[in-house]
């Protein structure tokens, strides 16, 4: 064999090992690619995670990352004759490096007589059957490792052939191809049981895989598959409003020849996953919530004004249910009383129990005499349902409330009374306290001081406990409804002269109780009374004592004998602070649209009040003032002699006729009523106004003609 | 008048006596006025429970005696109030637990917005203006032993998205609260502070 036969071989073998190298680096991948599509499948079936994207993912990735490491490591391309030829020395040492050192030469050839001779030292060596053993072999493993990596790839991407189905397409159509596809070699056996919740006494229902259902909330779903627990899953998915959740495994019990998993139906809707080696089957949940009972009260059919406490009303209801009405009844409340006070009774009227029907119909008849309704009295009537839900419940179905009101027979009496804002403290007025004080003061000057100074001091106190006292009853007037001016004016012991009838008549105590009796309906002897006093009386007696106390108090002061005032004007403190803590009684009525003044309350408030400026008043013109006297003397003589009167409101009305004509016109309108026996005050008072008015105007001014 | 203004508002409801308290409105008016500078209307207002106009007060009164029915419309209107940030402070006027104004509120209460929880004295409703370290302030009728003769711990109350949507008080604030204003002359310490923090909790939380 010359030099160059012999590199032309060499070379073929050196082709050869390049192409193993490729496939080498192939293999690697495939076995790289298989292992992690076969590590992912393997978690998937068990836990469902992770995603078949992601597992492709990983396991290109991988593979890709093997391919780089081999080809890196391999380098097929580099390899060269050299190489080949060190490979083949290494199969047959005989060869002694002959044909290293001739694949070493640059350039062979068959003249030279080195490369003759190595070639003929080659050639008496068998390396070319060595080295094609070596190269057979080594193919053969090749294929063999490249064929498993690929049957591994075919057997993990084998479930997702089926499973793409519902997984990709997530459709009801698709399982239900799945599941009426034949149950292949290897599936899992499973049938899956509805059991309703056990109030409902609805009965065990049978399901399948591929099904959507729709259960009541509550429901349990039981599973039983049969053969080992290992290589299977039963995963439940609850939806929520940002999508799926996670699956989560179900806890499976073994049976005598397989197992039980159940999961209770909540109030979200849910997936039922049974994933086996084959692939995976599902079963859509979704619950239906136990509605309450919806109650309708159809008699009566408005709110009702009743006037007979003795009258009967019929009362009748319905009530549904999804499932079932337990009970329902018809219930009522009466109020009675007012204010502060009210008293309360309740009962049903019409009632029924364990029913296992949808709709009950309620039917009864109010008998307001037999439930002692009196006037006044308000009665709320509402029909209830309950249903039988044992899990969530029992849920209530309430009817809208219907009112009867037996009104009072005061009703259209009565009055709405707003409080009324305290009236302004008088600040010039000295308190008790600040009297009682002084008092005590002066009782212990009394032995220092000569008796006219005591006695002056003394009623300059009296006077100012009667100015408190006068301030007490306007309280106590106002709070029985009296004008509080309406006591008089003028009150003993205010420093005014006034005669002992109207002292006798208007400011005693007496006088202060015949008030208060008369505000109450006529009870008398209030002050020594303590039972069935009205709450008037009840509320004014401590005030009423110290009105009493004061009097007492401001007699002794007066009377220049101060050290007897202390004890009743202790007894009007006292009685003023048992005022002050009294309870307080609420009068109901329309609501006041009391308005606060926040500028006041705030203390930002300015003074913005305009007063128009005074004008005085310019003195009657002689004339005219001499006929305005002559007008109301006129009119006073009417009243002690009447026929004098006459004549001489006649003689003013004559000197009047032609200065003032409007009024004679006024007098002769008065006359003329006087005369025909009628009513003749409104004249009078006109004649009145315009005599004292400046009926002869300016010069140039219009005539003023009096009121129209 | 402003609607940026804040107006105090009553509950007017179908059934019972919501207008049983009439000065109770004028009284924390004034003391909203005396105490911060929250612009406030000088009057309440009335507003039906089942009107769309519930929704332009941020905090609103019911009182009563009598049973509380709500009607479906009231229902519907209380729901969305308070998902919508109202405030509703219910006082029963009864101050009595075993009354039937308490039953019949708390009931209607409870199927329309859940259950009633107490508030915790250290809630920021006792400190988001005048500082109660004791929680609510007793008031004169509970401590007079009227109603039910309890002194009551706490008020109750219904949370909507972290604040409160309703409180409940057994303690009859609106016997407390009711009575003109220009007597608060006579009072040592004004009563009426916790209508402050009530008015100033609804407006800030």
């Amino acid at each position: 064999m010359t030099p160059l036969q012999l590199c032309a071989r060499l070379e073929r073998v050196r082709e050869s090992l390049r192409r193993l190298a490729l496939a080498s680096v192939a293999v690697w991948a495939t076995g790289s690619l298989a292992l992690v599509l076969l590590i992912g499948v393997l978690f998937r079936v068990t836990t469902g995670q992770p995603s078949r994207a992601l597992v492709i993912a990983s396991a290109v990735v991988t593979a890709m990352i093997t391919v780089a490491w081999r080809w890196r490591r391999a380098r097929p391309r580099d390899i060269s004759r050299l190489d080949a030829a060190i490979w083949v020395e290494s199969l047959a040492p005989s060869l002694k490096y002959s044909l290293v050192t001739l694949a070493e030469q640059d350039r062979a050839s068959d003249a030279d007589p080195l490369h003759r001779r190595l070639a003929a030292f080659a050639t008496q060596t068998a390396w070319e059957r060595s080295a094609a053993g070596a190269l057979r072999q080594r193919r053969t493993r090749v294929l063999g490792r490249l064929a498993l990596a690929v049957a591994l790839i075919a057997v993990a991407a084998y479930p997702w052939k089926l499973r793409h189905l519902g997984a990709e397409g997530n459709s009801v159509a698709a399982l239900t191809r799945m599941a009426d596809t034949p149950t292949p070699a290897g599936r899992v056996r499973a049938s899956v049981t509805l059991l309703p919740p056990g109030y409902t006494n609805r009965p065990t229902r049978t399901l399948a895989f591929g099904e959507t259902v729709s259960v009541l909330a509550g429901s349990v779903i039981r599973v039983d598959g049969e053969g080992s627990l290992v290589g299977t899953a039963l995963l439940v998915q609850e939806s929520s409003d940002s999508g799926a959740g996670t699956p989560r495994s179900v806890h499976r019990a073994p049976q005598d020849d397989g197992w039980r998993g159940t999961v209770r139906v909540g109030f979200t809707p849910i997936a039922l996953r049974l994933r086996d080696v084959i692939g995976e089957r599902w079963l859509l949940v979704t619950p239906v919530v136990d509605s309450a009972p919806v109650a309708t009260l159809l008699l009566p059919d408005a709110d009702t004004l009743v006037f007979d406490t003795t009258a009967m009303i019929r009362v009748s209801g319905i009530a549904h249910d999804d499932i079932a009405v337990r009970d329902a009844r018809i219930e009522y409340i009466i109020s009675s009383g007012s204010g502060e006070q009210f008293t309360f009774k309740s009962g049903a009227l019409a009632t029924t129990r364990g029913t296992s029907s949808r709709d009950v119909t309620l039917a009864s008849t109010l008998d307001l005499g037999a439930l002692g309704l009196k006037p006044g009295d308000l009665m709320h009537v509402r029909l209830t349902a309950h249903d039988g839900n044992t899990l969530t419940g029992p849920s209530l179905g309430t009817s809208e409330t219907r009112t009867i009101r037996i009104p009072r027979t005061d009703a259209r009496d009565s009055v709405a009374v707003e409080q009324l804002p305290p009236t302004p403290v008088d600040k010039g007025v000295l308190s008790q306290r600040q009297l009682l004080l002084l008092t005590e003061r002066l009782v212990a000057r009394i032995p220092r001081i000569p008796p006219p100074v005591v006695l002056n001091e003394s009623n300059r106190i009296g006077l100012d406990q009667a100015r408190l006292r006068k301030q007490l009853a306007d309280i106590v007037f106002a709070r029985l409804g009296d004008n509080p001016s309406g006591e008089h004016a003028h009150f003993a012991g205010d420093g005014h002269d006034h005669s002992a009838a109207d002292l006798a008549s208007q400011s005693t105590p007496e006088s202060v109780l015949q008030a208060a009796d008369r505000a109450t309906g006529g009870v008398s002897g209030m002050l020594d009374s303590h039972g069935d006093e009205t709450p008037v009386v009840a509320v004014n007696r401590p005030l009423l004592e110290a009105y009493n106390a004061m009097w007492d108090a401001t007699r002794a002061l007066q009377g220049g004998v101060p050290r007897d005032a202390l004890e009743p004007m202790r007894r009007a403190l006292a009685a003023i602070q048992r005022a002050r803590s009294a309870e307080r009684i609420y009068l109901r009525g329309t609501p006041p649209a009391a308005v606060v003044d926040l500028a006041k309350v705030r203390l930002i408030g300015t003074d913005s009040a305009a007063f128009e400026a005074r004008r005085a008043l310019n003195a009657l013109p002689a004339p005219e003032r001499r006929i305005a006297e002559r007008v109301l003397r006129g009119i006073a003589l009417l009243i002690a002699n009447d026929g004098t009167a006459r004549d001489s409101l006649r003689l003013v009305r004559l000197d009047a006729l032609s200065a003032a004509p409007t009024l004679a016109a006024a007098l002769g309108d008065a006359l003329e009523a006087l005369d025909r026996g009628r009513d003749a005050t409104s004249a009078l008072l006109r004649a009145r106004r315009l005599a004292l008015s400046p009926w002869r105007q300016g010069p140039g001014s219009a005539l003023w003609l009096g009121a129209p | 008048m402003s609607d940026m203004r804040f107006t105090f508002a009553t509950v007017q409801y179908e059934s019972g006596d919501w207008d049983s308290a009439p000065l109770l409105a004028a009284n924390v008016i004034d003391a909203v006025a005396r105490y911060t500078s929250i612009d406030v209307a000088p009057s309440g207002a009335i507003v039906p429970l089942s009107s769309a106009a519930m929704l332009r007060y941020p905090l609103a009164f019911m009182t009563g005696h009598l049973p509380v029915r709500f009607t479906a419309a009231e229902r519907a209107m209380l729901r969305k109030y308070c998902d919508r940030g109202g405030l509703l402070f219910v006082d029963d006027h009864n101050h009595d637990i075993d009354g039937v104004f308490h039953k019949t509120a708390t009931e209607e209460l409870t199927q329309v917005l859940g259950p009633l929880q107490n508030i915790a004295t250290t809630h920021p409703l006792y400190r988001s203006f005048f500082t109660f370290q004791d929680g609510p302030p007793t008031t004169s009728h509970e401590l007079n032993g009227w109603g039910d003769n309890l002194v009551h711990d706490h008020l109750q109350g219904i949370e909507r998205n972290g604040r409160l949507a309703v409180i409940y008080s057994s303690k009859d604030y609106s016997s407390e609260w009711s009575f003109h204003p220009e007597n608060k002359r006579f009072l040592s310490v004004d009563n009426t502070r916790f209508g402050v923090n009530l008015v100033v909790y609804a407006l800030t939380r």
